[in-house]
């Protein structure tokens, strides 16, 4: 064997046309020429993979079989797309509207600002609720009664 | 609107170990796609038949088993389906659908071979003929006792090696893909790729010996 001598792999690559690993096709041609060895190890190896059976594409029928089960899996399909759209947008409706009614939850209007600094255009609330004007009717109710009662002690 | 020239015509496969060549007209394949998007259900089935002999060779070559390479034929058809409204055209249908077979059928080799160590399953010869299975329906029923003989032994051989070197050499040698395309493929050095042929060959002229020694 001489050093030079192709490797099974660079015999392998070069029956199908490829380059071998450490040596240029056209060093590889010139070695073959020259080394019977080689040749010989080269027309075995073809001859073991020309002798690979062949497996043929199958026949038209079979095309025709295929695209009968792909159309009959295609026309099963329930077109769900557009319902799991439509319950998708539903639930995120709906997840929004729980989290903005949900009890405890504290409602956009009250968040905590700092206080208006001067210049500044005060926060304006949401309309306060009618429970602070009675109470303040209350006050003025007890005012009312204290200023009744000196009266009468003063008597 | 669809903006190809007349002269985009592809070479869409690579000619194989059977001579198989063939060339799209990306322009037809293109108003195809079109009309199939727009509902024409017919135009998809005309797709299909147009390529399922393709994907199903392929399909068989590489589980084989020609009942099990239907199977993944028909899912791939059904993932094209699928991918149709995002299909942009980058590549032509039938690169698309190569690319997609071949994975669905190492994923299924790989289940395979999983299920095999798990459950310590091994195919003897119970197991159908795999010319049964994988033979051309057209040729001669009196076919020759040494292809039959061969193809059992080649089927048994296949099954000797990883999934990736029987992938790889099913690639190379069957399907007649370059190295290097075979490594984009499966997403491989083309290094890696040429040590995975090796191992395959070597195995299965190992494996075959006294195959070839019978045979003329």
């Amino acid at each position: 064997m001489k050093p030079d001598c192709l490797s099974e792999r660079d015999l392998i690559l070069l029956h199908y046309g490829e380059a071998p690993d450490r040596i240029t096709p056209e060093a590889a041609a010139d070695h073959l020429a020259s080394c019977d060895r080689c040749r010989s190890k080269r027309d075995r190896l073809a001859a073991d993979l020309r002798r690979i059976p062949a497996m043929a594409d199958p026949d038209p029928v079979v095309a025709t079989r295929i695209a009968a089960r792909v159309s009959e899996r295609l026309a099963q399909r329930p077109r769900r797309w557009p319902l799991v759209g439509a319950a998708a947008a539903g639930a995120v409706a709906l997840a929004m509207a729980v989290a903005v009614w949900l009890p405890g939850a504290p409602p956009a209007t009250t968040v905590n600002r700092p206080p208006a600094a001067a210049g500044e255009a005060p926060f304006v609330g949401p309309p306060q609720p009618p429970t602070l004007d009675l109470e303040l009717l209350e006050r003025l109710d007890l005012l009312e009664e204290f200023e009744t009662l000196r009266a009468l002690e003063g008597v | 609107m669809i903006a190809v020239t007349t002269s985009d015509v592809a070479l869409i496969d690579t000619p194989g170990a059977g001579g198989y060549s063939r060339r799209m007209d990306l322009r037809e394949e293109a108003v195809l796609l079109e009309s199939i998007r727009a509902g024409d259900q017919a135009g998809f089935e005309a797709l299909m038949r147009q390529h399922a002999p393709r994907v199903v060779g392929l399909a068989t070559r590489l589980v084989g088993n020609r009942h099990e390479a239907e199977d993944l034929a028909q899912e791939a058809f059904l993932r094209l389906h699928r991918s149709l409204p995002g299909f942009r055209g980058d590549s032509s249908v039938a690169t698309w659908l190569y690319r997609t077979t071949t994975r669905l059928a190492i994923d299924h080799l790989r289940r395979e071979a999983l299920k095999r160590r798990l459950f310590f399953f091994r195919q003897t010869d119970d197991d159908p003929d795999p010319l049964e299975t994988v033979g051309d329906p057209r040729s001669d029923p009196g076919r020759d006792l040494h292809a039959r003989e061969a193809m059992i032994r080649l089927q048994a051989a296949l099954r000797k090696l990883s999934v990736r070197q029987r992938t790889v050499f099913v690639l190379r040698h069957h399907e007649g893909l370059p190295l290097q395309e075979i490594g984009a493929l499966l997403g491989l050095e083309t290094g890696t790729v040429k040590a995975h042929l090796h191992r395959a060959i070597t195995t299965l002229r190992a494996e075959l010996a006294d195959v070839y020694e019978d045979l003329p």
